[in-house]
């Protein structure tokens, strides 16, 4: 599992109460977990974009987000805080997975 | 490397089951199971049988699928996949329609019987959309590491929930 160098102890010491939740990022081209911290004023956007940094690749426009929990597209939530997420109850596990478009058909 | 307008060429037996061992832990990683809880059992050491089910309104639509994976081009292309009969773990047509999912999307399509090649899960994640020579946006085209056959798998199992509009027979032969 990808966890920037830190173990899952380390994160979840000082996650949710602390600065703001731990995420997790599953990228669905490969399964593997990307998870770090943010603070609860950081947008959905903000982390997607570390989850990319992470994942070495960039945005295509087709991508998708997905709730880790329900698959409930995200995409229109992108703008909002956690703080904001939390409070909405917004896939409040903060684990998401990350679907690029594929060609086909 | 997958390329657009090339067929995909067998793999060193040996590099294509280290790359499919390497990428099979991450898999079940991702998917929080280990392969006892998968469900998964193989055929051979390149080969995958994945049982899929098919969502329709959120409502299971039974018995499950059984998705064949094959890893001998792997991984400089994608798995071969194929839906096939669960008795026989092969498909024939026509008389293994019922095993094949009709999945119907801008991403995926299955067909039956396509010309020179039968069963086609229409997709450039699996092996045999390079095999027909398919057109694709370069984007698209497969890419190992960056992709690995979670991406097929994903996508499979991705549209029997979204696009999935039956089977292409209604009762087993």
């Amino acid at each position: 599992m990808i966890t920037d160098n830190k173990t899952e102890t380390e994160i979840s010491g000082t996650s949710e109460n602390a600065g703001g939740p731990e995420v997790e990022f599953l990228d669905l081209n490969t399964n593997r977990d990307y998870r770090f911290q943010v603070r609860w004023s950081d947008t959905l956007h903000s982390a997607l974009d570390t989850a990319y940094t992470k994942i070495g690749e960039a945005p295509t426009g087709e991508d998708k987000l997905l709730c880790e929990k329900d698959g409930e597209s995200l995409m229109g939530y992108l703008a909002l805080t956690f703080e904001k997420l939390r409070d909405q109850h917004i896939c409040p596990g903060h684990k998401y997975k990350l679907r690029r478009k594929t060609g086909g058909a | 490397m997958a390329a657009k307008g090339q067929k995909p060429v067998l793999a060193n037996p040996m590099l294509a089951r280290a790359a499919f061992e390497h990428d099979l832990i991450v898999v079940l990683g991702g998917r929080r199971v280990t392969w006892g809880e998968s469900g998964w059992t193989r055929l051979d050491e390149l080969t995958l049988l994945i049982p899929l089910t098919g969502y329709r309104n959120q409502v299971a639509d039974g018995p499950a699928f059984l998705l064949k994976l094959d890893f001998r081009h792997y991984p400089e292309w994608p798995p071969g996949a194929q839906f096939v009969n669960p008795t026989t773990n092969t498909y024939t047509f026509p008389a293994d329609r019922f095993w094949l999912p009709r999945l119907e999307s801008d991403e995926i399509r299955t067909h039956e019987n396509h010309p020179n090649i039968g069963q086609l899960i229409c997709s450039s994640v699996t092996r045999e959309f390079y095999e027909i020579l398919h057109d694709v946006d370069d984007k698209y085209v497969w890419k190992h590491p960056k992709q690995t056959f979670a991406a097929t798998l994903n996508t499979i199992e991705g549209a029997l929930t979204e696009c999935y509009n039956g089977r292409f027979s209604p009762k087993p032969s």
